[in-house]
């Protein structure tokens, strides 16, 4: 508590000490005399807002000049100042012109030169600065974009303005002069968003990637983290589930953590969001799918998104900032008022199902598979010696004219998908002047997928509002609005009667029609508790999710280079799931109907006190900020279900209606998280920087030992690029080494440092009385505190041939340590673990960024930009009681995979000595090693499979990432080209397991198979490569289903079309169409659907193929 | 200018003065906190409860339930009567293939060990406990005794003697590393007589109020007290218990097929049941029938069906009935299809479907489920294999008696709703083995499917040999244990043996 009140008097003082060297508008206070002009213009601007403008050539500024204001206004001001000297002077806005009064000979060659600034699309740029090239004389463009300037006959002018190309133009003509500025994204005076504030491009010294949302294409994907794949250097980003809306898992420089979570933390405009996943599951056994918890978010309103990765730029955030921070940026007003719309509409196609046989190939392969088993059990040749002649002879389940006549049957795969649509509607206005400025938008987008049944629908609002009341005070408020309308499909990896609607479309037999002569949804005579698969399309399921949040914050500035922002936030979502079985639905019919309402809140509110300071002390800069956080996080929620309704009429709308006795349930938590933080950034000559940062976090999660943690850094740069002697290297335009060392923590590790009895477990005596019971569930940790990670990162920025080329590598280096983890109390104990901090983990890895600019001649542009990601997480130190599994490495890789190896099918007369049951067509497994009685290795084969023959397989993560995109601009045709790939994570491939490998089990179902079937090896077929009907419980003979898979997706193919702005009249400013394909191509070796979301599911979402058509326009 | 003062003088005071977060307590609303919790009698009543429900626990799945890992089938595997329809565990049933490293003998290890801990843990928070009322008290922990108890003695029995924290001391310290003792046979069998004998003396022949059925009893406690010293073949003491076991009032129910009926619970014959509702799903249900019922069953009476086709009894033992043997009415050969859209009785021996066997199907119907959780009681013992244990235990002390054949009698007397002509006489048997066999061969017609025959075989050293007579080319000696799991050696660090053989 000491350093937070240490810190607390010093922020007090600072900004009390600086209350009394202020300014304002109406009083000017300041005296001198006999001073050079150019030292009174230097005191004046640093009292007031006030800038001056000269020609430094006309203007004699070493003439002495004396001033005695008091309570002046700026007008009285300059006007005693220059009493006596030959200077006129205008002030327009903040600015002062000041001109030498004209002589006959000068007034001659000035003329008046009018003009107009826009940017390529033709949109008018506002504030650009207008100069007489090489002075400080000028002018800036006005609301409309234009300007007037007096200057002499044929003299240069310089139009620049921030993040475009600076413009030279000779003063030919007077009037109406057309001035494009260029948009310059690579500018190293371009501004970033940092924790708490924002720099100069060239001043940063830590690790943060930018990602400007114009270039990404917005057409199908609902939320902004599908858009961010392959898009910045040390961000990992691969779809989880490829369902509208569905999951992301974003990774910043891998995933040290084992058990706190390895997600990023969020802050959209400032306000650190929980990463509380507001998902209400349902009683039943399916899942719906995993959801991105940015669906709430629409990508039209996002600006830009910073990624903060080496601790030097997260620290900031402490002790949630080890996982990287991702800073998300909403657009902002500007001046002017503009109206823009983004339309587009885009279809989805599967882009590869799963094939399962039709009703000919069903019942021949079930014939040819029933045959096999009966050749099998009975150890008729080649699989035994019995004599035929002894069993009863073989009878085929389907006869040849059944299968004659069969036909394809019904294709229930068919039955359930259809084409996705997506329709994505944006209306967004900005408005302002020199007090106001706003931005509003309205966004509709909705996504019908290729599953029946599941769709997601938001309607998303954005209004930013930023009010400059005076020069000392500003204030504004942020708010999101958003309604999602999910449409769930009953999904999941439940299996047999449980099974979700995909595995029913997957297993149904294809020979059964889709209804009875009454209209009854068919069963599988087999198989009767399978759900028909069209069946699942009379469930009803939504999920409901609402946000809104809203911000506001007051910033005061006292004086020019000081401001102190308060800001008062509140993040509430809440997400409600209804659903209602009937009886039509055999799961329904079950439970006679059932219904239920779970819902999920979740309220957050953050109070923050940030104050900035600026000050130059000769060569020096500084940059102090010190702030203050508090934050409270808020959940609760409900669950509701009840059973047995006389009708389907209510659906969920009348629960209590249900006979069966409901069942109810209710929980809620919450804490608090409070934080003391700054920040200093010193800048020599600006080649040498230097930024030091520290964060103080309490949070009553920590053992009782462990309340406050600290987490500081430091980084330097040296922009060598700016050195004398590098200078005169005309190819070099950038080069900057930065090195950065510091600490971040992890602290989501939930309510785990005290001890509780949950009353958890239940029990009936009487069969019919409830009884609640107790048991000590957790044990408690007074040490238990956050994660810490401890990184070095080592940069290197390069720009080459004015920026043609130009990127980034970094290197890093960061050890995790006090790991989340539960010390082992061994499994017989009461309670088998307690949560502690154990252990440490290592990531380390490379980023590359390249930007470069191929071919930019008038007409024709090609630009490419290139980003790739490799990190490896290890295991550095295990908890000194952890209990490796013998074929565990202490160093392995954190998600190692260890499993069995395979070597093949057997052959006929083909003997294996390890598996002395195996028949010919089982899957061999390879006899590696032995254990001893100790579980000690022998390290030979000891002719038996067990668990000594288990091996390091791989990684579930991959080796590396890249992203690769490519921009071609011709005339008004833009075309891009952009893909992402991931290489080397290893997958098991479960629908491959459940449809081809265990066709006993499917055979003696009455279930359908994938057509792969046909390659297994039969008596009839033994060139097959995948194993028969046999079964095989030798451990491990699923093994050959770890598959690497790699691949690279082309993830967009956008062309683009801007007509020409004379075309297009006075009011629209630009109409753009543009059409996109979406997954056009995946290359890879993985047999399953999709390499990306196939992950471990037996019947997952189908990825898709997406083409899109779009409009923008703009007023 | 003054205006801006005072704000920058107000922001900074408040500034220097916030300091939102005041000491950072944890708030949780859910749980109960050890720092106050148990304090009350009420508090103690629920940690008895919570051991109790350690037989269920979270699911109706893995412990004395139906599933291939749960109690039940753990006792039938490795016998005649057991045939499983799903590979994974057929196989180890078919070929005692007994692998360390299977779910199938990991699952109910691994959950009850901790039981034992649980109760452990009870047994030393109620030690302290201050009660107004001591018999309460006393009946607590007597209740939590034979809960140990009855876990100890299912453990043991599959496992051998298991390493279990018994002892008061380790278990309050939690954070100490312990590694529990594999007792000796005798030890072991030492510490559960003197706990359950304690307990016997503790509790009651019966609860006075309903609601508290379900509870141990000195019925429950004596049978397996009995049960116990049957497998430690300590018959003369075995046969002292079952003694009481006689005196407290239990009586055989009339009709075989009713034991299980739900509309028939709480009957006479039961000594111990898990309470089940058909409203709770999940946890508290018996899924028995599920497990059992073939894919194509129909309900005549329009129940509901969850069919998971798994268990079968194998027709040789079918056969082994007599065709008059009411028993057989649980065993089913025939049952309803749809055939054509209309219901048709179908002989499955005949028509493939039960091609491995009969379905084995004591828990009737009850109409209030949803096919898969119903309410029938789960027995886990009953009083005719108490009768029958007495008649096992008499032969061996005194070898043929008639009250041997006489326990016999109240058994099959049921069994044939009166037909003497069924009824056996000593005169029947020629020796003390013959009628041991005998005796075995009945247990099997009256306890089939119950989980007790692979105990029955090994008492009587046949569980081996049947097998090997069956051609079982695995099954040798050593596995009359099954192993403990690979997890469970590894973590004992080499304190913690595995059985032999293995």
């Amino acid at each position: 508590m000491n350093l937070k009140k240490k810190l607390t008097l010093l922020l007090s003082i600072l900004f009390v000490l600086n209350t009394f060297a202020q300014n304002s508008d109406k009083n000017i206070n300041i005296s001198f005399s006999g001073i050079p002009l150019s030292e009174a213009i230097k005191r004046i601007e640093s009292i007031s807002k006030y800038t001056f403008f000269y020609d430094a050539q006309k203007i004699d500024l070493n003439q002495k000049v004396s001033l005695k204001a008091e309570s002046l206004s700026i007008q009285q001001t300059v006007t005693q100042l220059l009493l006596n000297s030959t200077i006129k002077f205008e002030i327009k806005n903040l600015q002062i012109a000041l001109y030498q009064k004209a002589g006959k000979q000068l007034q001659e060659n000035v003329k008046k030169i009018s003009g107009l600034v826009t940017d390529e699309k033709g949109e008018n740029i506002i504030g650009a600065s207008v100069l007489l090239k090489g002075s400080k004389f000028g002018t800036i463009t006005d609301f409309n974009g234009k300007f007037s300037i007096e200057v002499p006959e044929n003299s240069v002018i310089t139009v620049s303005y921030i993040g475009y190309k600076q413009t030279n133009i000779k003063a030919g003509i007077l009037d109406n002069l057309k001035v494009v500025l260029v948009e310059d994204n690579k500018s190293l005076d371009e501004v970033v968003v940092i924790g708490y504030g924002t720099q100069k491009r060239s001043d940063l010294t830590g690790a943060v990637s930018t990602v400007k949302t114009n270039d990404l294409v917005k057409t199908s994907d609902a939320s902004i983290s599908q858009l961010l794949k392959g898009k910045a250097a040390g961000v990992t980003v691969l779809s989880t589930n490829a369902g509208p809306g569905g999951g992301v898992s974003v990774r910043v420089r891998g995933a040290s953590s084992i058990a706190a979570g390895n997600d990023p933390l969020y802050v959209i405009d400032g306000f650190p969001i929980s990463n509380a996943i507001l998902e209400p599951g349902s009683p039943t056994q399916y899942s719906q799918g995993d959801r991105n918890p940015l669906n709430s978010l629409n990508p039209n309103d996002v600006e830009s998104i910073e990624i903060l990765k080496d601790a030097s730029a997260t620290s900031i955030y402490g002790a949630r900032a080890s996982n990287g921070v991702i800073l998300i940026t909403t657009k902002r007003g500007n001046n002017g008022l503009k109206l823009n719309y983004d339309g587009n509409y885009t279809t989805q196609i599967m882009s590869q199902p799963f094939k399962m046989l039709n009703a000919t190939d069903y019942m021949t392969e079930a014939n040819l598979l029933l045959h096999e088993n009966w050749l099998i059990s009975n150890k008729f040749a080649p699989f035994g010696a019995t004599d035929p002649s002894t069993a009863s002879p073989y009878t085929p389940r389907y006869t040849q004219t059944q299968i004659d006549n069969a036909g394809v049957g019904t294709n229930w795969w068919n039955l359930i998908t259809r084409p996705g649509i997506v329709s994505n509607h944006n209306i967004s206005a900005t408005y302002g002047n020199d007090k106001i400025r706003s931005y509003a938008s309205l966004g509709y987008y909705k996504n019908d997928g290729v599953m029946k049944g599941s769709s997601l629908e938001r309607i998303s609002t954005k209004i930013n509002l930023d009010w400059t009341i005076n020069k000392y005070i500003t204030t504004g408020i942020s708010f999101l609005g958003s309604v999602i309308n999910n449409q769930n499909i009953q999904a999941g990896n439940s299996e047999w009667g449980t099974s979700g609607m995909l595995m029913s479309a997957l297993l149904f037999d294809p020979t059964v029609s889709l209804r009875d002569n009454n209209g009854k949804y068919n069963e599988m005579s087999m198989y009767a508790d399978l759900p028909n698969p069209v069946s699942f399309l009379e469930v009803t399921d939504n999920t409901k999710q609402n946000r809104s949040m809203t911000n506001f914050y007051l910033t005061l500035s006292p004086i020019k280079d000081l401001s102190l922002k308060v800001t008062i936030g509140d993040d509430n979502q809440s997400s409600v799931r209804k659903m209602y079985y009937p009886k039509t639905f055999l799961p329904g019919y079950m439970k006679n109907g059932q219904a239920s309402i779970n819902q999920i809140n979740e309220d957050d509110i953050l109070f923050d006190v940030v104050g900035t300071y600026k000050f130059d002390i000769k060569e020096s800069k500084f940059t102090t900020m010190l702030g203050y956080s508090y934050q409270e996080f808020n959940g609760d929620g409900y669950s509701l279900s009840g059973s047995d309704y006389f009708t389907d009429y209510f659906q969920y709308n009348n629960i209590g209606v249900g006979t069966v006795k409901p069942i109810i349930g209710s929980w809620g938590n919450n804490s608090v998280l409070a934080s003391y933080f700054g920040r200093i950034n010193y800048t020599f000559k600006d080649k040498y920087l230097l930024t030091l940062n520290a964060r103080y976090d309490g949070s009553d999660k920590f053992g009782v030992k462990n309340k406050w943690g600290l987490f500081p850094s430091g980084s330097v740069g040296w922009r060598i690029s700016e050195e004398k002697c590098m200078k005169k290297l005309d190819k070099i335009s950038n080069l900057k080494l930065r090195i950065s060392y510091g600490q971040t923590g992890n602290s989501n590790i939930g309510s785990n440092a005290f001890s509780f009895y949950d009353v958890s477990s239940r029990y009936f005596f009487d069969g019919a009385t409830v009884s609640n019971g107790t048991t000590l569930t957790q044990l408690e940790n007074s040490n238990l505190k956050w994660e810490t990670s401890t990184e070095l990162n080592i940069g290197l920025d390069f720009g080459f041939l004015k920026n043609r080329i130009s990127g980034s590598v970094e290197i890093f280096n960061k050890t995790t340590s006090d790991l989340l983890s539960w010390r082992n109390l061994r499994s017989w104990n009461v309670v088998p673990s307690v949560a502690s901090n154990l252990g440490s983990t290592q990531s380390k890895g490379v980023e590359l960024t390249l930007n470069t600019v191929n071919i930019d001649s008038h007409d024709f542009k090609w630009s490419t930009d290139f980003t790739f990601t490799s990190y490896q997480d290890r295991w550095k130190e295990r908890s000194s009681d952890a209990v490796l599994a013998p074929w565990e490495k202490t160093d392995d890789p954190i998600r190692a995979v260890y499993y069995y190896k395979t070597a093949g099918i057997v052959q006929i007369d083909q003997t294996v000595a390890a598996q002395s049951n195996a028949v010919p067509g089982n899957i061999i497994v390879q006899d590696i090693n032995g254990f001893d009685s100790d579980l000690k290795y022998t390290g030979k084969p000891d002719g038996k499979i067990d668990q000594a023959d288990i091996v390091y397989l791989g990684n579930l993560d991959p080796d590396f990432t890249i992203g690769f995109n490519n921009t071609f601009k011709y005339k008004n045709f833009d075309l891009n080209i952009y893909a992402y790939g991931s290489f080397g994570q290893l997958v098991y491939n479960a629908a491959f397991i459940k449809y081809v490998a265990w066709s006993s089990q499917m055979v003696d179902a009455g279930t359908n198979l994938r057509v792969e079937v046909k390659d297994a090896w039969s008596t009839v077929n033994q060139t097959g490569i995948y194993p028969s009907i046999a079964v095989n419980t030798t451990m491990g003979s699923d093994a050959f289903a770890w598959e690497k898979a790699s691949f690279l997706r082309i993830k967009n193919l956008t062309l683009g079309y801007n007509f020409p702005k004379k075309w297009l009249g006075k009011n629209i400013s630009t109409l753009r169409i543009y059409a996109d394909v979406q997954n056009p191509f995946v290359f890879s070796k993985w047999t399953g659907m999709d390499p990306e979301t196939d992950g471990n599911g037996k019947a997952p979402y189908p990825n898709q193929k997406s083409y899109s058509v779009g409009l923008n326009l703009q007023f | 200018m003054k205006k801006t003062i005072i704000i920058s003088l107000i922001a900074s005071i408040a500034f220097s003065l916030i300091s939102c977060e005041g000491d950072l307590v944890p708030k949780v609303s859910n749980r109960l906190s050890a720092l106050d919790f148990p304090k009350t009698e009420e508090d103690y009543k629920l940690i008895v409860t919570g051991v109790y429900s350690q037989f269920r626990y979270d699911n109706a799945w893995f412990r004395y339930s139906s599933d291939p890992n749960s109690r039940l089938i753990l006792g039938e595997i490795g016998t005649d009567e057991l045939y499983i329809s799903w590979s994974w565990c057929q196989e180890p049933q078919k070929n005692f293939e007994f692998n360390p490293g299977y779910d199938l003998f990991n699952q109910f290890y691994n959950k009850m060990i901790p039981s034992v801990t649980k109760a452990t843990y009870a047994l030393a928070l109620l030690s302290s406990a201050k009660f107004s009322d001591e018999t309460i008290k006393k009946q607590y922990i007597a209740e939590v005794k034979c809960c140990r108890a009855m876990w100890m003695y299912d453990l043991e029995g599959f496992y051998g003697p298991p390493p279990v924290v018994l002892d008061s001391a380790s278990v309050m310290n939690p954070l100490q590393t312990y590694f529990p003792p594999r007792l000796s046979d005798s030890a072991y069998l030492a510490f559960l007589e003197k706990d359950l004998t304690s307990a016997i003396r503790d509790l009651p022949i019966q609860y006075p109020i309903n609601i508290d059925y379900g509870r141990f009893t000195k019925g429950a406690a004596a049978s397996i007290l009995m049960k116990l010293y049957m497998r430690h073949k300590e018959f003369a003491k075995a046969e002292l218990i079952s003694r009481e076991i006689l005196s407290y009032g239990y009586k055989l129910e009339s009709d075989y097929a009713k034991i299980w009926d739900i509309n028939n619970e709480k009957n006479g014959e039961l000594i111990f049941v898990l309470p089940a509702s058909s409203e709770e799903i999940t946890a508290n249900s018996n899924i028995y029938r599920a497990h059992v019922l073939p894919g194509d069953w129909i309900s005549m009476s329009g129940s509901k069906v969850v069919a998971y086709s798994g268990y079968r009894v194998p027709w040789s033992v079918y056969d082994k009935f007599d065709k008059t043997d009411t028993r057989l009415s649980t065993l089913f050969k025939d049952y309803y299809i749809m055939k054509n859209g209309v219901p048709t009785l179908v002989d499955g021996r005949r028509t493939g479907r039960l091609r491995n066997g009969a379905l084995p199907l004591k828990y009737g119907e009850d109409r209030k489920s949803d096919g898969l959780f119903t309410g029938n009681d789960v027995v886990l013992i009953r009083y005719a294999d108490i009768l029958l244990l007495r008649a096992e235990a008499l032969n061996e002390i005194n070898g043929l008696n008639q009250e041997s054949i006489d326990l016999i009698n109240q058994i099959r007397n049921r069994a044939f709703q009166n037909n003497v002509a069924k009824l056996v006489t000593l005169a029947q048997f020629t020796s003390k083995e013959a009628l041991r066999d005998y005796i075995l061969q009945e247990r099997q017609f009256e306890l089939l499917f119950e989980g007790e025959r692979r105990e029955d075989l090994i008492r009587q050293g046949k569980y081996i040999q049947f097998a090997q007579a069956r051609g079982v080319t695995g099954a040798v000696d050593y596995k009359v244990r099954y192993p403990l799991p690979s997890s469970a050696i590894i973590e004992g660090q080499g304190n913690i043996k595995q059985n032999d053989g293995y």
